[in-house]
């Protein structure tokens, strides 16, 4: 198994490699649900939602993928529906919880690690994704964009599809919160 | 010396460091294999997206038309909750379930869906329901001359010319007309309502039917103490009994049960802790009280008095479709809550041996090796980890079981 790590969204943006011209939906996916799964695992924090995840991003690619402007930029455009989507399951997933409808809801998050990853490291991954687990949706994402995905502020104000100085606020009070309850970690 | 609030501010520097070095670490388990496995099932993806965007809109307008529903002021009218269309053969409900429309002229409406209460209205025609088991939520069907109630089951329902043929393939259903009241297991096909010559089955209001009252008074004698709860699960998945013998969804008799059940309906799990039923009255439970109960308790910071109710469901109601559910949680509650991982093990072992589902057989191995390697038996641990590889090499919890087994 291949761990898979990428660049952040727009680092290579209009640099002629993703000059793709028109692609079909199996093209697309072959070359970017890599990708998508890298955006999403860091997000979500669930390998066993990656799946899901990367298919529905795909399917609501397939809305707009014809008519989308600009081919070169199909890969910040994936990576908005993305941040979109893993934001609505993380939602989703926070419902199902409080009903009680989530047959399992315990979280593996040292999984999340590479296999070159020390215990430490870890240990410290499950807690900081344990701490995630209790920011609203939109603060986590502006925290893992920025701290995880290591977006710039503007790159990631974009995917969130938000303002900057809204952004600002959400990476704020996430950074506030984790702080708080990882001191010194 | 350096004063407290430079060193402060390098341990910070510090942390954030450690915590970029450590998130560098993290990343998405995703291969060409996996590429390709998950671009040949798209298209099934897509075509479930369009059929859950259609049952979507028809359960925003269902519970939007529903109270007029109800009311029978908008019943001539009432097309947009419809379910069905001639053209969409499978439909998935929120919480898993689905229906399939089994002829053209089938007209399913949607009537509740509410985290304890799914409820549709089959008008007309035949349709399949494949119902995911939720162990708080009943799952109702009605036609013109019956209700039909499940948890955790696929059956048949026809509804054609004043009668309703049920018939089902997994688990099982009550069904409930006029005053009377049937239970069908897996095999079972019948009309209803039926010819009137025909005795009826069971009064309606009867908790519990008189032609099963041997076997459930049976089983209510066993109610077990915590402790026998823990060491009777392996025994649960061989001692199973007759599924007809079991009140699994009737109401609790218990005089306390109400107020119990109100706070805990409600969330309120603290405020039902209290008053939950004592073990010795126990047995007057329903499955779906126990379940309740054992939640309230679970949840509320009570793990150890979950334990009699998870093991009541086990033990007295192998058959049901929550059996296996309630010994997954129970396997949750005693590795997790109570540090007891041996004892999580046979839990979950429980209820990989008794679940048909697939998922759960699947989940419940990999917590039976995080629980064995918990437990300090390292060579269980691997042999477990090793069966779980070999039936599930792609399986949604490979890196935990690899490292539990120390594979």
């Amino acid at each position: 198994m291949v761990a898979t790590r990428d660049a952040p969204a727009h680092a290579d943006a209009g640099s002629g490699e993703l000059a793709l011209g028109p692609l079909s939906l199996e093209e697309a996916y072959r070359r970017f649900a890599p990708y998508v799964a890298a955006i999403g695992m860091r997000i979500v924090g669930r390998s066993e939602e990656l799946d899901d995840l990367v298919q529905d991003v795909f399917v609501e690619a397939t809305r707009g993928i014809a008519s989308l402007a600009a081919p070169e930029a199909i890969k910040g455009w994936l990576a908005r529906i993305t941040v979109r989507t893993a934001v609505r399951r993380l939602r989703r997933g926070r419902l199902f919880r409080a009903l009680h409808l989530q047959l399992d809801d315990t979280r593996d998050y040292e999984s999340l690690a590479s296999a070159d990853a020390t215990p430490e490291q870890r240990a410290l991954i499950a807690r900081i994704y344990t701490a995630l687990d209790r920011l609203s949706a939109k603060d986590r994402v502006a925290w893992v964009l920025r701290h995880v995905q290591g977006e710039t502020l503007e790159q990631a104000a974009e995917l969130c599809a938000c303002s900057l100085s809204t952004y600002q606020r959400r990476l704020r009070r996430a950074t506030a919160q984790l702080d708080k309850e990882l001191p010194h970690a | 010396m350096r004063d407290p609030s430079t060193r402060s501010v390098e341990a910070d520097a510090s942390a954030r460091e450690r915590r970029k070095e450590a998130l560098a670490h993290v990343v998405a388990p995703w291969d060409a294999a996996r590429t390709e496995r998950t671009l040949r099932a798209l298209p099934t993806k897509r075509r479930k997206k369009r059929v859950r965007r259609a049952v979507g809109g028809g359960l925003l307008a269902a519970l939007l038309l529903g109270p007029a529903l109800w009311l029978g002021i908008a019943r001539h009218g009432a097309t947009n909750d419809t379910l069905a269309s001639n053209d969409t053969r499978q439909l998935r409900l929120a919480d898993g379930s689905s229906v399939a429309l089994l002829d053209t002229r089938t007209d399913v409406a949607v009537e509740s869906v509410e985290a304890h209460l799914v409820a549709l209205h089959l008008r007309e025609g035949h349709a399949r329901f494949e119902v995911s088991a939720r162990a708080e939520r009943v799952f109702r069907v009605r036609t013109a001359e019956v209700t039909v109630e499940v948890l955790g089951t696929i059956f048949d329902v026809e509804q054609r010319e004043g009668r309703t043929r049920v018939s089902v393939t997994r688990g099982r259903v009550a069904v409930i007309w006029a005053e009377q009241r049937d239970v069908l297991v897996a095999g079972d096909e019948r009309l209803f309502p039926p010819l009137a010559s025909a005795p009826p089955h069971a009064a309606a209001n009867d908790s519990v039917p008189s032609k099963l009252a041997p076997a459930t008074l049976d089983a209510a004698r066993r109610a077990p103490t915590p402790l026998s709860a823990q060491t009777s699960l392996a025994g649960a998945a061989k001692t199973r009994r007759s599924p007809r013998a079991l009140p699994h969804d009737e109401p609790s008799e218990g005089t306390s049960a109400t107020s119990w059940r109100d706070h805990a309906e409600g969330g309120d799990f603290k405020s039902a802790v209290p008053l939950l039923p004592k073990t010795d009255t126990m047995e007057t439970l329903s499955v779906s009280d126990l379940m309740l109960a054992a939640d309230a308790a679970r949840l509320s910071g009570h793990p150890r008095a979950a334990l009699p109710f998870l093991g009541r469901v086990i033990d007295a109601f192998p058959e049901d479709a929550r059996a296996p559910l309630a010994a997954f949680t129970l396997g949750g509650v005693l590795m997790h809550q109570l540090g007891l991982p041996r004892e999580a093990e046979a839990a979950y072992g429980t209820a990989r041996a008794t679940t048909q589902s697939v998922a759960l057989q699947q989940d419940a191995l990999a917590r039976q090796v995080e629980a064995a390697s918990r437990a300090g038996d390292e060579a269980l641990a691997r042999k477990l980890a090793q069966e779980y590889l070999d039936q599930y090499p792609e399986g949604r919890r490979v890196n935990a079981v690899r490292r539990f087994g120390r594979l």
